[in-house]
């Protein structure tokens, strides 16, 4: 007990800085598990990818210029060489070539990865938003007609599955109203500030899904977490002191309730981008969604794990950020 | 808060950033062709007729526009950029395209194509007989996906405007592969030593009906424009459009309020569920035609017990209800196939051959004749060693249709008293342990092409010699390899006729795989549009018919 008091004490004391680079020494401890697992998996699963690489029947029939592509890629090398050069690679940024896009994968990432961000992104800002302005009002409100209302939107909204929302709002929306296009990122037609009016355009519907997929889990976690800091000695001294309403909410309730709405939104940042995946399918949306899809089916090893472990960093790097960041907003935790 | 303000701005500088470069025109250059005509400047006093636009929507995964690397692009490019030296007219036999005229030896070892004299490049420069040897040589020295040319091919040589092809072996099906090979020019790939990597901007040029234009991925559209010197004459249409969807779904409600004013998928069958919504909207009409392929079909693994007893696989051909299938899977539209495998679309048609039925006493008293019994009474017939019969059936399970056919097929199997595990899986999945012959009964759908290869009439799919595409390469019978070679061989029409239906006449009797239906197509498309021509091939209205036939009022 003693040992553990003062394993506490001396941490209370860690300098920020040691304490950082302990962290980032645990992120990276746990990035280099999910490289090998990122290396691993796609290898685990039947099929060959040479012979989506080349076609089946020039797969049995190439012979000796099937041995030729295989050394020329790597892959006639044991597993641990194989797995040496991939994270020699990764250090000097030579991530492989894509067997399916038949370019180098840092390329056929980049190509997609930027359109995944762009509607990821904002709507994990705004989900953020509306999650802590409806959750803040249900919280304070908590047993009112606005409450009951809010609460059973969102659940309404939670409870369907984001790629039927999707479809539902594809087949509304674009096809019995017209407003919004059939999907894809832009029309092909514009340039300047109308193309980024109509990548808007286009981007408005998928956004809207992954912003109500994130804002209304989010919604529930700001608002059970204002319910219980409304009991608080705090908010009731700010109360006393003859505050308004509106200004304990936001100066002293919602300041201590958004500390767990960071901590969620690092680690559901992995879930918005997976849940992104289905959504870009249904938006024929050119992100990382339809990449990852068509790698899987054509067992693209270097792409698969390059674009997992993209999708890992993300996750590791906002996990970090929120750890940084968890001090700043509730400074009982430095 | 004020912690909060500059965390919030970050996150919104962050979210803008990603926005901007991402949406920035800049970052994903719509590719465009180094050799689209320019817009031609109309006068003001004579108006010009409206150019006539066809829109088509699809599916397919397109990645590049290099038709050696991209599959999809390929098939694409060889019906709108490109020429083949030959096509399948809608008779199913050879037509003359920039080969127009060809004489085939005696002994089917020597072809000779006469090239057209007026086709030509779309940079200006002329096609020639050279560009053709050019091409052949390239295909079968580059391309891995053209391996057997290697095997085949011994020489070409050009005499005036005649490419000549000898062979190393008598090989009758020359004809039929040389549908899909596109000619390519020797000014743009002579200096490419990798073809399935070059990205060149001139990758575009053709000979074909259509100029390469634009691919935008973003916009997810390819555009062509009409070859006003093609030297089979202009095309038609004026403007192609090809636009990507990623599902199904959202090509049909595209369909349906005319974002698009037709259907493409090679080898593809229009889904039967999203059809009485567009037959609903009263603006979309349908032609139809016998699918040339075997939408769904099973196959035997006949290395091992039960299905290398051809008493068991009769059983297993008496115990399936397919009509059922044809009704419920295929909507209706399936009809029941014979024991020969290949639709009546094909040539040579052996109409000989009686309807598959349902007999379910039949398939049991071929159980009963094996010894196959059920002795315990648990509802599943043991088999010699005296357990239970569990078959494995292989499926795949991203296809709805095929994996719905086989679930049907197991209930068939299960009321005649045999027992099944489905195994569905995906498409590498499946490849690997059909190969691995890790099934008892392998289901799959043939397609169009894949019933013309090797010896034709799908004899592909079971010649045990045979390998890739998909095929089972499950039936080793001497005399059936015996009539492969013996149509390989011979160019004699009357010849290939009695071969093609003595091949279906094995399939019944041998049964190494059984068509669970045939089908009919259709293929939707936005009134207004008429006279299209119907390719078996290319699966569909959108051909390399159609552009000079259809039109639009």
């Amino acid at each position: 007990m003693a040992a553990g008091t003062n394993a506490v004490t001396a941490q209370r004391h860690e300098h920020p800085s040691a304490s950082i680079a302990s962290r980032a020494a645990r992120y990276l401890a746990v990035l280099f598990v999910i490289v090998t697992l990122n290396f691993l998996l796609p290898r685990l699963m039947p099929g060959d990818p040479l012979m989506n690489l080349v076609g089946e029947e020039a797969y049995y029939n190439a012979g000796g210029a099937l041995d030729e592509l295989k050394a020329d890629l790597g892959l006639d090398r044991p597993l641990l060489v194989q797995y040496g050069r991939y994270l020699g690679g990764l250090l000097t940024g030579d991530w492989g070539y894509s067997y399916l896009y038949l370019r180098p994968v840092r390329d056929a990432i980049a190509l997609h990865l930027r359109w995944t961000l762009a509607l990821v992104l904002p709507s994990v800002l705004v989900a953020a938003l509306l999650a802590a302005l409806l959750g803040g009002i249900a919280g304070w409100r908590r047993g009112s007609r606005t409450d009951l209302g809010l609460s059973a939107a969102n659940l309404f909204v939670y409870a369907m599955p984001h790629y039927w929302l999707a479809m539902l709002l594809l087949f509304v929306f674009s096809f019995r109203l017209g407003w919004f296009p059939l999907g894809r990122a832009t029309s092909g037609t514009e340039s300047a500030l109308p193309y980024l009016l109509d990548v808007g355009w286009h981007m408005l519907l998928p956004f809207v899904v992954i912003t109500a997929f994130k804002a209304t889990y989010d919604f529930f976690i700001v608002r059970g977490s204002v319910v219980s800091i409304l009991g608080e000695d705090y908010v009731l001294m700010a109360q006393a002191k003859g505050l308004s309403g509106r200004a304990v909410l936001v100066r002293h309730v919602l300041r201590n309730a958004l500390a767990p709405l960071v901590t969620v939104t690092a680690i559901q940042f992995g879930m918005v981008l997976s849940g992104a995946l289905l959504v870009e399918v249904v938006f024929s949306w050119p992100g990382m969604g339809t990449l990852i899809y068509d790698a899987i089916a054509a067992r693209d090893y270097p792409l698969l794990q390059s674009a997992f472990l993209i999708i890992a960093v993300c996750v590791l790097s906002a996990n970090f950020i929120a750890d940084l960041l968890y001090p700043l907003l509730d400074p009982r935790t430095r | 808060m004020r912690t909060i303000r500059p965390l919030f701005a970050a996150l919104v500088a962050t979210a803008l950033l990603a926005g901007s470069a991402a949406c920035s025109p800049e970052s994903t250059p719509p590719q465009t062709s180094p050799t689209a005509p320019t817009t031609p400047t109309v006068s003001p006093s004579t108006p010009a007729p409206a150019p006539v636009v066809l829109r088509v929507g699809s599916t397919k995964p397109f990645k590049t526009t290099n038709t050696f690397s991209d599959y999809w692009y390929g098939v694409l490019s060889n019906m709108t950029t490109h020429d083949s030296l030959i096509k399948l007219g809608s008779d199913m036999k050879p037509t003359p395209w920039l080969a127009t005229d060809w004489t085939v030896s005696a002994d089917s070892t020597t072809f000779t194509f006469t090239i057209a004299e007026n086709a030509a490049w779309h940079d200006g420069s002329p096609l020639t007989p050279e560009d053709v040897k050019f091409s052949i040589e390239y295909y079968r020295d580059r391309d891995p996906e053209a391996g057997w040319m290697q095997e085949v091919i011994e020489s070409v040589a050009v005499d005036g405007s005649d490419v000549i092809l000898s062979l190393t072996h008598p090989y009758g099906n020359l004809l039929t592969e040389f549908m899909t090979y596109s000619v390519v020019p020797e000014s743009v790939w002579g200096v490419v030593a990798d073809p399935l990597t070059y990205e060149g901007a001139d990758m575009v040029v053709g000979s074909g009906p259509f100029v390469f234009e634009s691919w935008d991925a973003a916009a997810g559209r390819f555009v062509f424009v009409a070859n006003e010197g093609y030297f089979q004459g202009k095309p038609r249409v004026d403007r192609l459009e090809v636009n990507i969807y990623r599902t199904m779904d959202a090509l049909v409600m595209a369909l349906a309020n005319g974002e698009i004013d037709t259907w493409w998928d090679y080898s593809g069958e229009f889904p039967y569920t999203h059809i009485p919504p567009l037959e609903e909207t009263g603006e979309i009409d349908f032609a139809t035609a016998t699918y040339l392929g075997v939408p769904a079909a099973i196959g035997f693994n006949l290395d091992r017990e039960p299905a290398s007893e051809l008493a068991f696989r009769q059983a297993v051909a008496f115990a399936i209800n397919y009509e059922q299938i044809g009704d419920l899977v295929f909507s209706g539209y399936g009809s029941t196939p014979t024991g020969g495998f290949v639709p009546p679309t094909h040539p040579d048609f052996n109409s000989d051959l009686p309807e598959l039925a349902q007999n379910v006493a039949k398939a049991g008293q071929l159980l009963d004749s094996l010894g196959w019994k059920d002795t315990n009474g648990d509802g599943v017939r043991e088999g010699a060693d005296g357990k239970n019969i569990v078959l494995t059936l292989l499926t795949r399970g991203d296809v709805s249709s095929t994996l719905r056919a086989t679930e049907m097929v197991a209930a068939d199997l299960k009321a005649v008293g045999i027992g099944s595990a489905v195994k569905g899986v995906d498409n590498a999945t499946w490849i690997a342990a059909k190969d691995a012959m890790d099934y008892d009964l392998v289901f799959f759908r043939a397609t169009p092409w894949g019933t013309l290869m090797h010896a034709s009439h799908g004899s592909g799919y079971f010649d045990s010699r045979r390998t890739g595409a998909g095929v089972l390469h499950n039936l080793s019978a001497t005399e059936y390899l015996a009539v492969c070679d013996a149509r390989l061989a011979t160019g004699d029409p009357a010849e290939q006729e009695r071969l093609d239906r003595e091949l279906q006449q094995m399939h019944a009797d041998y049964l190494p795989g059984i068509a669970l239906v045939w089908t009919e197509s259709l293929y939707p498309y936005r009134k207004g549009w008429e006279n299209w021509t119907i390719d078996h091939i290319y699966g569909g209205v959108v051909n390399s018919f159609s552009w000079f036939t259809v039109t639009q009022d």
